[in-house]
């Protein structure tokens, strides 16, 4: 049932999505004064990593095998273990707020994780339902933060 | 009142973080339970679902199935441990335990690694420094120099006809069996020397090797350690794993049959005065061949091993709980006139593979039934339900006995391997009940090649 798209076991991608890799560029790009990178993955994919900010990709980082739950909404899920912010730490408002349209790919909430930060992305557009994870709790990897009820 | 609450444990830190799957993640939760510590579980995504997480007073997935982005990745088992404000990291064995480079980031993060300085890891984890470090201690070792063979044909020549034939050539970085060739005459030692070298180099990053005199029908025994950081060691007894295949461990008994009790207390006494000359701390083990009564020092595990049970069944003492302790920097309360083996034990891995092609068999256990009764211990995190996944070793059990003399341990295994009954998936079971059966292992008249001999002699 789901869409999101199938990442290969150890791919480029998943490599760079490591929380060590990530640390490690977000260094780099710091060490040598640059702003932001943007990567273009084996698939084709943009994903762009901003020092002090963290990184956003077009949809890589999440769990393709998200499920449905039982009244038909479907999980956002948190794409590496750290603590669930609602609001990005350079921003004053959610990036969506419960009851709020949302469009599939679309930034819904962060996962910060010492100095990097990651987003949590609409597996689908619909309505954000539910947030399940309280503000600055631990999540885990792959953990759900979000429902949405997917558009009809 | 838990040790926490009595003040003895929770100086240093009162939550670890647990670095390690299955039931070994299980027997270390149960420990810090115990000792009333906090326990933080790491998971992968393939081990969501693992019993203990109910127990745990946090479970947090940090990465995918693949061992290399969770329970490997040492930057995301880091975050979680700071995450979730945990004082120390417990790695079980396997997986980080046994990486210096992981234990000095632990203590450079300002957590407590609960094991040996990073220091004692790298020594020993380097044969040819390990070696070295015996032989000044006056532990025994196999015959053969305590450095690197040079690059020189000739003189690797005049090492191995100064050793006699056959002899053994090993990666210094090597370990658990691998990186390592036998030679039996000097016309092969040129073509052996440079594919290990190759190998060795290819595998573990280095390419030094070394000599050793190659024993041909050794047992595996190995002594078990508990030092502290106050400058005390004991040892808490010997125990055989000669039951091999291809280096893995089948079964392991606690004492080792048949070694004289003065021998192994000259060598125990050794390994203790050698943890206390290189500063080591928790527990150890130091391995030996052992043949024709002497014992030959062939490599330290500085971590918890698979085997514990048996020597804790046998000198009564808790191997995990002391280790937290020591970790908590308090001294050992045991003195080595303390230390008794009481009776005899058996460790049986219930794996999930084929008992005899030995194909690993993943997939779900339909039914598990596990024998109990006096002397009988068993340490699993599988149930009815369970997924073994494809992507960790094959592990499901340890099946343990305990009783008065090794005869009796015999028969007390036996009755616990039939009381078990896991469905669903191809377990081990049936080699461990036809191994118990074998006349020459009842007897301990074996030696490290005997499994696989036997094995050979069915398949004809």
């Amino acid at each position: 049932m789901t869409k999101g798209r199938k990442r290969k076991s150890g791919s480029i991608t998943e490599q760079i999505f490591d929380p060590a890799t990530l640390e490690k560029i977000v260094g780099w790009l710091e060490d040598a004064g640059v702003d932001s990178i943007e990567i273009e993955t084996e698939g084709g994919r943009l994903m762009r990593i901003e020092a002090g900010i963290g990184a956003s990709s077009d949809g890589a980082g999440r769990d393709p095998d998200a499920s449905v739950s039982q009244d038909g909404a479907r999980p956002a899920k948190a794409p590496i273990a750290g603590h669930f912010l609602p609001v990005h730490p350079a921003r004053e408002a959610a990036e969506a707020t419960i009851g709020s349209a949302v469009l599939a790919e679309e930034i819904i909430g962060f996962v910060g994780l010492g100095p990097l930060i990651m987003p949590i992305h609409a597996e689908d557009a619909g309505t954000l339902n539910d947030c399940v994870a309280e503000p600055g709790s631990l999540v885990g990897y792959g953990d759900t933060v979000f429902l949405i009820e997917p558009a009809q | 009142m838990s040790a926490v609450e009595k003040g003895e444990i929770g100086h240093r830190f009162d939550t670890v973080l647990i670095a390690n799957r299955g039931e070994i993640a299980l027997r270390v939760q149960r420990a810090c339970r115990e000792l009333g510590l906090r326990t933080v579980m790491i998971c992968s995504d393939a081990d969501r679902d693992a019993p203990y997480r109910t127990t745990a007073d946090e479970f947090i997935c940090i990465g995918p199935a693949a061992p290399g982005q969770s329970y490997l990745n040492q930057a995301a088992v880091l975050l979680a441990a700071r995450s979730s404000g945990a004082g120390a990291i417990h790695p079980g064995y396997g997986f980080l335990s046994e990486n210096a480079g992981f234990a000095q980031a632990v203590e450079a993060a300002g957590l407590i690694f609960v094991g040996p300085p990073a220091s004692a890891i790298r020594t020993m984890g380097d044969k040819i420094a390990a070696k070295r470090a015996m032989i000044e201690a006056g532990v025994p070792c196999v015959p053969g120099p305590d450095e690197a063979l040079p690059d020189d044909i000739a003189s690797v020549t005049a090492i191995a006809s100064d050793i006699g034939y056959p002899v053994i050539i090993k990666a210094a970085g090597g370990g658990g069996g691998r990186g390592m060739r036998v030679v039996h005459h000097a016309s092969a030692l040129q073509d052996a020397v440079s594919v290990t070298r190759e190998e060795a180099r290819r595998a573990f990053g280095t390419p030094e090797l070394y000599m050793e005199k190659f024993l041909q029908h050794p047992r595996h025994v190995e002594i078990q350690v508990l030092c502290d950081g106050h400058g005390n060691a004991v040892w808490l007894g010997h125990r055989d794993c000669s039951m091999q295949r291809r280096h893995q461990k089948v079964v392991e008994e606690a004492p080792a049959p048949g070694v004289p009790d003065e021998i192994a207390a000259e060598v125990g006494e050794r390994c203790a005065d050698a943890c206390r000359q290189i500063g080591y701390r928790g527990v150890g083990t130091f391995e030996f061949l052992f043949e024709n009564g002497e014992f030959y020092f062939i490599e330290m595990n500085t971590r918890l091993q698979v085997e514990h049970p048996v020597t804790e069944m046998t000198s009564g003492i808790d191997i995990v709980c002391e280790q937290l302790r020591v970790a908590q920097g308090l001294p050992i309360t045991i003195a080595q006139a303390d230390v008794r083996a009481h009776g005899h034990s058996f460790e049986c891995r219930i794996n999930a593979e084929d008992p005899f092609t030995f194909a690993a068999s993943p997939g779900r256990i339909t039914a598990a039934e596990f024998p109990s009764g006096p002397g009988v211990r068993v340490d699993t995190h599988v149930k009815a339900g369970y997924k073994v996944s494809p992507h960790y070793d094959s592990l499901i059990a340890k099946l343990i006995v305990h009783a008065p003399t090794r005869v009796q341990a015999l028969r007390r295994m036996r009755l616990a391997l039939a009381d078990t009954r896991i469905e669903g998936i191809s377990t081990n079971l049936a080699l461990h009940k036809a191994l118990f059966e074998d006349p020459a292992f009842c007897t301990g008249e074996t030696d490290i090649h005997h499994l696989e001999k036997w094995l050979d002699e069915r398949k004809q």
